[in-house]
């Protein structure tokens, strides 16, 4: 019997995550037509733990036999485990937030990441803040958010289309020191700015909550990335106004025959869909073909790697393909604004599809990181 | 294992990105260095006294029985050896069996040697690699424990590959190092001997350009690989021995026809056109010799104009 590997996280605002990937994974082979491949899992935590995380793909490869493995990490903790896969001659599927940038780290010919692309969301937003008129800037996030490399994806989108950065405010992640307060003062000295918010969680909702009541009149404008457009989270945020944009991954509402079929599967399983189920229904699909190339390529898990990368899929968010020179997935991105839902909560509006996705990502990740890293070990999210 | 103590022993600044990650990482035990360089030598030698950590010069390949007592003092789990240019004595091999590990600059069994750099660059490979492999006593030849793809860039240089390999070794010795901290065991390959090829350090025929029998992009290729550690490729000229130091990364279709190694024409870059064979000519960009570079202007005093010809010595 076939096997497919996933290390599952686990996250203290997002507590069902570790659920919803499995689920979605489970229902993406069902509706794929294999539903006879078995699914092993080992929990990773928040991923921080590297000897649990690599105890855990070990042991998936080497006592489970799984001929492919998907793991919820990041970057670092990915690299870390590229040896492992690469004397094992095993793929490693990266079920990436894409809240880092990929030129931070070499490719690697086995490891595939299959992105929800906060980074690539995070520069398209920064770009349209510009295409909307801004030229100033001010850049929004947490300790724990900002440790990512998406607060670089936004500014340079911003700065890259010709905007000025004018300031940053970076509050505490705690309930206690989490502070907006500065921005009033930002804001009277750059009056015709927009900010570039960098939030993800719960970490969003205080924002939402917290800029509501510092700005009660009148909400300045904001150009958000795709976390700040997760719907889950969104139905218990408090709608601070009407001057919310961005860019969306994905809504539970696009109007696809691939993304009627995932609500309904994810549903009929007793679950909501959202951005974590998708990722693992998109990842059955991407672990099937992968378990399909590896026989063809005798368990060259390189060649099969390579191979894997001119593979093309419809998912709930569109047509996706692989940037081949990062050894990762592409989907289209869409623009998007909030809007109240009549209860005095947040609800996602797509407004249209993003314009020039790849041709983004391109200039994204080509653009020299300037010294900048990512010194987080965890999952984005898994806090 | 709790995280383990790695003695290094290395054979120069190709290491420095290396060593500054293991210590960053707290894996770094020792340092012994085989060179005679003072300057790299002092600087690693000052570091270590920093540091608190044994440090060990050996500036020839008959000193290699200090290492005994440096393993002593480091007391590591695992040595990794970064471009060591010595052959460690058999018995501490012996001694301490699957605690050697090499990080070779080259793919396995494939470029076996002291000069895979230049090997991979003269043989026009798109791909070289960092290979990572148990030590044995023969020269390159444990079972790879994995290795780590590194793609050529068209007009790639010895330098700029050995700079691209260095980068990656550094974070290739971090993901090994790591792999003994948390693994439960490391995994290898045996390297198959039907696929090995052993290059000894190359002689001078081979950084010598054959007009009459290389084609153009031999010759690039074998310029590319040649500078600086040799002085570059050489050729003649008269009873002159002049080095090709630099190129233009494509050859082109020759302005003029004429026979491989004529001057067809000096360029605006103060380069020279060279016929090769099949039609092609290169744009070489800078010559040097024996007694360092050689400027046009030299060059053209000893009589090396437009229609004169290079010879294959």
């Amino acid at each position: 019997m076939q096997k497919i590997g996933i290390l599952l996280p686990r996250s203290s605002y997002y507590n069902s995550i570790g659920f919803d990937m499995f689920e979605g994974l489970r229902a993406g082979l069902d509706k794929s037509g294999h539903g006879d491949v078995k699914i092993v899992t080992e929990n990773i935590g928040f991923g921080a733990d590297r000897q649990q995380v690599y105890r855990s793909a070990e042991k998936l490869l080497l006592e489970e036999n799984a001929g492919i493995i998907l793991a919820y990490v990041g970057h670092r903790t990915a690299q870390m485990l590229r040896p492992l896969f690469m004397s094992a001659n095993r793929l490693l599927i990266v079920l990436d937030a894409g809240a880092n940038l990929p030129q931070e780290w070499p490719v690697s010919p086995n490891m595939l990441y299959h992105s929800l692309h906060n980074s690539l969301g995070a520069y398209l937003a920064g770009r349209r803040a510009f295409h909307d008129g801004f030229v100033k800037g001010g850049m929004v996030s947490n300790y724990y958010d900002g440790g990512y490399l998406h607060i670089v994806g936004i500014t340079n989108g911003f700065a890259d289309s010709g905007g000025a950065i004018c300031f940053n405010h970076a509050t505490g992640h705690t309930p206690g020191e989490f502070k907006l307060d500065p921005l009033a003062d930002h804001l009277k000295q750059y009056p015709d700015a927009c900010l570039l918010p960098v939030f993800s969680g719960d970490f969003n909702e205080w924002f939402f909550r917290d800029m509501k009541a510092l700005f009660p009149e009148k909400l300045p404008p904001m150009y958000v990335p795709p976390f700040a457009f997760e719907e889950m989270m969104l139905s218990n945020a408090v709608y601070p106004g009407d001057t919310v944009r961005g860019i969306a991954a994905w809504s539970k509402d696009l109007e696809n025959a691939a993304n009627k079929t995932f609500t309904a599967a994810i549903t009929e399983a007793g679950r909501e869909a959202n951005l974590f189920s998708l990722l693992g229904w998109e990842g059955a699909f991407l672990a099937v073909e992968a378990l399909a190339k590896m026989k063809e390529h005798k368990n060259n898990a390189r060649s099969a790697g390579d191979q894997l990368k001119a593979f093309r899929f419809q998912s709930p968010r569109g047509e996706i393909y692989f940037a081949s020179e990062t050894n990762t997935t592409l989907s289209p991105m869409y623009e998007a604004h909030l809007e109240d839902d009549g209860t005095g909560h947040c609800r996602l509006k797509i407004t249209g599809d993003a314009k020039e996705v790849a041709e983004a990502y391109s200039a994204m990740t080509a653009a020299s990181l300037d010294n900048a890293i990512s010194g987080w070990f965890n999952s984005y999210t898994c806090n | 294992m709790s995280s383990p103590r790695i003695g290094l022993l290395c054979g120069g600044p190709f290491a420095f990105q290396s060593i500054t990650i293991l210590a960053l990482e707290k894996y770094l035990a020792g340092i012994a260095i085989g060179s005679s360089d003072m300057q790299t030598v002092g600087l690693l030698s000052s570091e270590c006294e920093r540091l608190g950590m044994p440090f060990l010069e050996i500036a020839s390949k008959n000193e290699t029985g200090l290492l005994g007592d440096w393993i002593e003092k480091v007391n590591p789990d695992y040595i990794f050896c970064i471009c060591f240019p010595y052959k460690i004595p058999a018995e501490l091999l012996r001694k301490k069996p699957e605690r050697f590990i090499n990080f070779h600059t080259g793919p396995l069994p494939a470029y076996r040697g002291p000069m895979p750099i230049f090997e991979v660059i003269r043989r026009g490979e798109k791909n070289s690699a960092i290979s990572v492999h148990l030590m044995e006593e023969g020269f390159d030849t444990g079972a790879v424990i994995y290795e780590e793809t590194v793609p050529l860039d068209v007009g790639e240089t010895f330098t700029s590959l050995a700079i691209k390999l260095s980068e990656r070794t550094a974070i290739t010795v971090l993901n090994m190092a790591q792999m003994l901290e948390f693994g439960t065991s490391i995994p290898r390959t045996d390297q198959d001997p039907s696929e090995a090829n052993f290059y000894p350090y190359p002689t001078e025929k081979e950084i010598t350009i054959d007009w009459n029998s290389m084609q153009a992009e031999s010759i690039i290729s074998l310029i590319n690989a040649s500078y600086p550690w040799s002085g570059g490729a050489i050729t003649g000229f008269d009873d002159e021995t002049i080095r090709i130091t630099q190129v233009k990364p494509l050859p082109f279709p020759s302005t003029s026809p004429a026979e491989p190694g004529t001057v067809l024409r000096k360029t605006a870059e103060q380069g020279l056109e060279i016929s090769c064979l099949g039609g092609l000519s290169i744009l070489a960009l800078s010559f040097g010799s024996d007694r360092g570079n050689l400027g046009m202007e030299y060059l053209e005093s000893v009589g090396l104009e437009t229609g004169k010809r290079f010879s294959s010595l």
